[in-house]
């Protein structure tokens, strides 16, 4: 890495939150960017890609102009980054995937599609990696602050950052104790919503009450933020390296756990699932005979 | 090298034999007249480093699906049994239609089993050499069978009801490995350990229901305190544990013991799973899905261990499932096994009615299904390609889209159904599993009666040919509904 390497960040089909999070570096932020040269990003005014050392994507592959940034970005920096769920695994845009681009369409514009002034929508969405080799993959949605400059900060050492291979209960401060009990039958009897926060042990497990929570099929890394604070995962931070789907993963983990009701109550076993990473599941978009 | 033993009984049953010579990765063919001997494998194979098949009719002869003589009787002579696979003739033929489809599956578990081999082949084993006494459990009739074992230089300790015979008290724990098994007896006095090379339950009809239930209740359902429910029907937790009913099965047992303990050494692979201590998260899920207490997580602060007990792991694979991160992995079916698997699989051509079918079948009551059906010579749809794995507890989720993208029409599931799962819990969690996939299947729009689980019971082996069927014949009727066959929107 030289010693003030150049930038470049591609916006694809984000929602910014990514770059807000980085911009929350807040007092971290000037000694950052003294360290670096920005090149084209959203926040100055250089237009052309020029060849860069770090290159950063933001946003899911969801359209063809995506596709050719996408391309763009690889051919010209020395190290790509995906920066949040949705560059590393398609993220919330990905949850189209389970619907028919066209019907997509007409559902937001009726029969009045501005086909010729939008952007073309590629049939699925993907993530960045399954286009071009990524380098550093940094997932959660958004990653948090500490996440990001940890990451840069390694990367202006000379060093690549490595996605967490454990999942979130080895980052979360709630109590087990059911779990380690082989049964056959689930930690929980019942089924219990978040909404019913005020009646929910804020110093046991999710799961041992009843609530779905997807720390246990999601990878560390982002000091289990949402679960310190009562609020159960939903899994942003996708899956460890090495599992293929993150939905049909937990599918393998919690069936045995909680009832099937407690996925039902979000009425939406998919949805919570696969949340972030439907783009990323290649099974997910099986086209049948 | 990679050397296929090739039974000349194949010759009647294939037009051109020399396919196999052509299969990618086989480096040498030799024939045989049934049966292989062990002389004849030392001639051609190098110890150290071949990997080898035998393909017969029928190689495997004793009752367990997962050890046979042959490969202990290998490992003596210096082989490491992890080089020896087996391809079973009497599978390949069950649903060919004819020789070119025969041939097809016979190249697709060639290459599966070379697959397998080349995984598992320096899994680490543990070497027993097994003691000269077996425990007995229950009264078999007529004094000459335990004088046969006793001529033979066999020990028999146990508990007897209704006779007098070393009392030695009522047996409350088991674990270990068959050729030497630890036994706990609780005596009035306390508790006193045995070692027994296996045991024999013998149920006859003198027992009533009362007695039968003391003797499962006290000896073989028990493990570290804490009280299993198993039919008694259906028993079969380790090669050196044999439960007996009849006369018959009296002299089957009685040779087999004879044989097993004449071994000088038996190779035990160490089934249990691997574990990556660096995926780990301490989640725990593990600990509550091996009914047989065998993974325990302990903690120190902020940190911990995950742990497997060797002595009560059976390596159902239900924990390597169950782990979210895939920290654990089975050594006979890892990951890396079954991703290679679906390459293989997909050069399946499929069956004369247009349909490919993947069958997974258990080493249990599937084998013992797929075994009946071609001993009898069941009919079977010819687009049936059957797919061994442990237990329904190491079906991954992820298995039933793969099929699909691997050009498969259905996947069958063939597990023992659930009151008589072997591994207590296999089949349920495996249940609990794929209910929860139907609603991505609903999601994205694939029909969910592709994927079916047929849980067979073991006096029921012989409607299996009729349920593959009727699944055949299912899909055969959606897939001529175009529509549903389609991904729809939501």
């Amino acid at each position: 890495m030289p010693d003030k390497p150049t930038v470049a960040i591609g916006l694809l089909s984000g929602c910014f939150g990514c770059l807000m999070s980085l911009l929350d570096m807040a007092d971290d932020l000037p000694d950052f960017l003294d360290k670096v040269e920005l090149r084209r990003t959203p926040f100055n005014d250089v237009k052309e890609i020029e060849e860069v050392n770090i290159g950063i994507l933001e946003g899911a592959v969801s359209t063809d102009e995506n596709l050719e940034l996408v391309k763009e970005m690889r051919e010209k920096s020395e190290i790509l980054i995906s920066l949040g769920a949705c560059s590393c695994f398609g993220g919330i845009p990905g949850l189209r995937n389970f619907h028919d681009s066209t019907v997509l369409k007409e559902s937001i514009y009726a029969n009045k599609v501005p086909d010729d002034e939008l952007p073309a929508l590629l049939d699925k969405v993907i993530p960045a990696s399954q286009v071009v080799k990524v380098d550093v993959e940094i997932p959660g949605c958004p990653p948090t602050s500490k996440t990001i400059k940890d990451a840069l900060y390694s990367l202006l050492d000379g060093k690549k950052p490595d996605r967490y291979k454990k999942n979130l209960c080895v980052e979360c401060p709630r109590t087990k104790q059911k779990i380690l009990t082989p049964q056959r039958g689930f930690l929980a009897e019942g089924v219990r919503s978040v909404m019913e926060l005020d009646s929910i042990d804020p110093n046991t497990c999710f799961l041992e009450q009843g609530v779905l929570c997807m720390g246990i099929a999601t990878a560390a890394g982002c000091a289990a933020r949402c679960t310190r604070n009562n609020i159960p995962c939903r899994g942003c931070n996708g899956p460890v390296p090495g599992v293929a789907s993150q939905g049909n993963k937990a599918i393998d983990t919690l069936a045995s756990l909680i009832p099937p009701g407690a996925l039902m109550f979000f009425e939406d076993c998919v949805g919570m699932g696969y949340r972030y990473t439907a783009a990323y599941d290649t099974t997910l978009k099986v086209e049948n005979k | 090298m990679n050397i296929i033993f090739l039974s000349n009984e194949i010759k009647e049953m294939i037009d051109k034999p020399d396919t196999v010579t052509s299969i990618e990765g086989v480096d040498k063919v030799v024939p045989f007249d049934p049966p292989l001997t062990i002389d004849r494998c030392k001639v051609i194979v190098d110890q150290q480093e071949d990997l080898f098949i035998v393909v017969a009719r029928n190689p495997q002869q004793s009752s367990s699906v997962q050890h046979t003589f042959f490969p202990v009787e290998l490992a003596n002579m210096g082989t490491n049994p992890g080089h020896v696979g087996f391809v079973d003739l009497n599978h390949i033929f069950l649903a060919s239609a004819n020789s070119e489809a025969a041939v097809n599956r016979l190249q697709i578990h060639i290459r599966l089993t070379f697959v397998k081999l080349s995984h598992t082949k320096d899994n680490p084993r543990e070497i027993i050499s097994p003691l000269k006494k077996i425990f007995v459990v229950g009264s078999p009739q007529g004094e000459s069978f335990i004088e046969d074992l006793q001529k033979k230089g066999v020990k028999i300790s146990g508990l007897w009801t209704g006779r007098e015979f070393d009392l030695d008290g009522i047996p409350v724990g088991l674990s270990g490995l068959p050729g030497k098994y630890t036994i706990t007896l609780q005596q009035e006095s306390g508790e006193k350990i045995t070692h027994e090379a296996g045991a024999m339950v013998v149920f006859n009809e003198g027992l009533d229901d009362q007695q039968k239930k003391h003797l499962l209740d006290g000896f073989l359902l028990t493990v570290k305190d804490h009280r299993l429910h198993i039919q008694p029907t259906h028993l079969r937790l380790s090669q050196g544990i044999k439960v007996v009913y009849s006369e018959t099965e009296y002299r089957q047992v009685a040779d087999f013991f004879c044989s097993f303990l004449s071994l000088s050494k038996i190779s035990h692979f160490v089934e249990d799973p691997h574990i990556d201590h660096e995926k780990c998260g301490l989640c725990g899920t593990c600990v509550k899905t091996c009914l047989f207490h065998a993974s325990t997580v302990s903690y120190s602060g902020s940190t911990g261990v995950s742990e497997i007990d060797p002595d009560f792991c059976v390596g159902c694979g239900n924990c390597v499932t169950a782990c979210p991160t895939q920290a654990r992995d089975l050594p006979a079916y890892s990951y890396d096994f079954f991703s290679s698997s679906w390459k293989e699989l997909r050069e399946f051509h499929g069956g004369t009615d247009g349909l490919k079918i993947l069958v997974i079948y258990c080493e249990s009551n599937g084998h013992d299904a797929i075994a009946y059906l071609s001993e009898n010579k069941i009919k079977v749809p010819s687009s049936c390609l059957f797919f061994r794995i442990r237990c329904g507890a190491r079906v991954d989720t992820q298995f039933v889209p793969d099929s699909f993208q691997a050009g498969f029409d259905g996947v069958a599931i063939l597990v023992c159904s659930r009151d008589e799962c072997n591994n207590i819990v296999g089949s349920l969690d495996l249940e609990r599993r794929l209910n929860l996939y139907r609603k991505v299947m609903q999601a994205t729009g694939i029909e969910t009666g592709r994927m079916r689980i047929m849980p067979v019971a073991s006096d029921k082996l012989e409607t299996v040919g009729e349920s593959l069927q009727q699944f055949a014949d299912f899909l055969n009727s959606v897939k001529q509904d175009k529509q549903l066959f389609t991904t729809m929107a939501t």
